[in-house]
């Protein structure tokens, strides 16, 4: 098995959107975020993945398996976190625990105890007295618990504080060290990405943008700056996304337009993906600003 | 299969909303039977209806919060989310006619003469006037999510009661039913029980979840 996720070519159309050619692949031991600004398609990629909703056309295979045609063996290696919970409110941790873990061929009691240590959570917490927070983490420790060779995650770190984010992703950090699993995860917030992805899929308005290593993403793009004269100096069509104001501009670029620069007092600098992501879905659409 | 009928079923028993609510429906109906005499025949039926309709309560608040989302992303087959809603829905019935039964047979010892409301219950029109719900029922279960399905459900309960009601006093409805031989009727349920599964499974297989 090459690949744990190979989507190739995946297209979807729902009312008003329309999901077309997503292709990428994840291979075991590496980290992928996925990103994209709000309805872009992100959500239903993954449910596609999960085969929640069905597909027009193209192919999901996961451990080298058709996700439908392999569904239940594929699901039960499979840990997965929806971006919003959907529990039976009225149990209690370990009653809606006892719910899940029989379906799961591989569930160790012991390792979502310590989860649940880990994230502050006792057995006999009922569900609907949790905190948006607290139900995530609950939702995270189901996930774990089942030895899974990959996760997936829907905007895992939505709704928690910086700390629970941070242990969140020492403990992803911790999972990829075992180089036969991989995680696929979904976020707004790109900062965690930086920290911990090594693959980063972007899609917009439902199509592809990129899927590459995020040194090739940071070898790809450059953020330029400068005083507003100097803008002359680069021909704006070259701009990925352009913002001018009074006192200067700042746009994203491709690598290669720095080379044709003289670049004297143009300020080079490294992207962050929320720079790429912002300036991409911008587009090369001139915002000026005061 | 065997996993997703047991959590259904553990799930069914724990919540308390399911006893509350058949409790209080059948002495509603029981107090009416006893203050309306002219409504007794009709009443009779209302067990019945509180049986069926009480059967898929439970699976409307499912799907209007969302459960099926989590129940689907395990790992199971479409096919056996499917054909455990049947099973289940079977023993949810069977416990809840037993459940009212019981109250009936409490009822009793305060006076009030409920051995035909029990013997309604249970025979043979009776199982007949639900397998036909049933298999009317589930199929749209799968179909139409949302709270829409509740109304549908009132409103074929409803049309089947009547059916079954017509029948029972030989004004047509279901009577060609009940005049059939025990073969021959339990032959044309399984024939439409059978109909409704394979609705079921054609309009869970090709819809979307999310």
């Amino acid at each position: 098995m090459d690949y744990i996720l190979e989507v190739d070519q995946l297209s979807r159309r729902l009312d008003n959107f329309r999901l077309k050619d997503i292709s990428f692949k994840l291979k075991p031991g590496y980290i992928m975020g996925f990103i994209g600004a709000n309805g872009s398609g992100k959500t239903t990629t993954i449910k596609l993945i999960m085969n929640l909703i069905r597909k027009d056309s193209g192919s999901i295979k996961i451990f080298g398996k058709d996700n439908i045609q392999f569904e239940k063996e594929v699901k039960d290696r499979i840990g997965f976190v929806y971006d919003d919970l959907y529990f039976f409110e009225n149990l209690s941790i370990e009653e809606m625990k006892d719910t899940i873990a029989p379906f799961y061929s591989k569930w160790d009691d012991e390792l979502f105890h310590k989860y649940l240590n880990e994230f502050g959570l006792y057995e006999g917490m009922i569900i609907k007295e949790l905190s948006k927070g607290m139900k995530m983490k609950f939702s995270l420790s189901l996930a774990l618990s089942h030895h899974a060779d990959f996760i997936i995650m829907d905007e895992p770190t939505a709704g928690l504080d910086p700390i629970v984010r941070r242990e969140l992703l020492d403990i992803l950090y911790d999972i990829i060290q075992d180089e036969k699993k991989a995680i696929f995860f979904s976020t707004h917030i790109t900062a965690d990405l930086e920290k911990i992805a090594d693959y980063i899929t972007f899609i917009d308005r439902g199509k592809m943008v990129f899927s590459k290593s995020i040194e090739e993403i940071f070898d790809t793009y450059k953020l330029v700056k400068g005083d507003p004269l100097l803008i002359e100096q680069i021909n704006k069509e070259e701009f990925i996304g352009l913002r001018e104001h009074n006192v200067g501009f700042e746009g994203l670029v491709y690598k290669d337009v720095i080379d044709k620069i003289n670049n004297k007092g143009i300020v080079i600098e490294k992207p962050s993906l929320e720079d790429i992501m912002y300036y991409h879905i911008k587009g090369n659409k001139n915002v000026k600003t005061t | 299969m065997l996993k997703l009928l047991k959590m259904d079923v553990q799930l069914a028993l724990k919540d308390k909303n399911y006893y509350i609510n058949g409790l209080l429906l059948i002495l509603f109906a029981y107090g009416l039977a006893i203050k309306m005499d002219i409504m007794h025949r009709l009443l009779l039926q209302l067990p019945i209806f509180i049986c069926i309709f009480t059967s898929f309560e439970n699976d409307v608040n499912e799907v209007i919060s969302k459960k099926h989302l989590l129940i689907q992303s395990l790992p199971i087959k479409r096919w056996e989310r499917v054909v455990s809603k049947y099973i289940l829905v079977v023993v949810k019935f069977v416990l809840l006619a037993i459940y009212i039964a019981l109250i009936l047979k409490l009822l009793d010892s305060f006076g009030f003469d409920s051995l035909e409301y029990i013997e309604t219950i249970f025979k043979r029109e009776s199982f007949t006037l639900w397998i036909i719900s049933l298999a009317i029922l589930i199929p749209i279960m799968f179909m139409h999510f949302g709270i829409g399905r509740m109304v549908i459900t009132i409103i074929v309960t409803n049309i089947t009661t009547a059916m079954y009601q017509i029948g029972i006093e030989g004004r047509g409805g279901f009577e060609f039913l009940f005049q059939m031989s025990n073969f021959k009727l339990l032959s044309i349920l399984v024939i439409v029980i059978g109909i409704s599964i394979w609705l079921s499974l054609f309009v869970y297989n090709s819809r979307d979840l999310g």
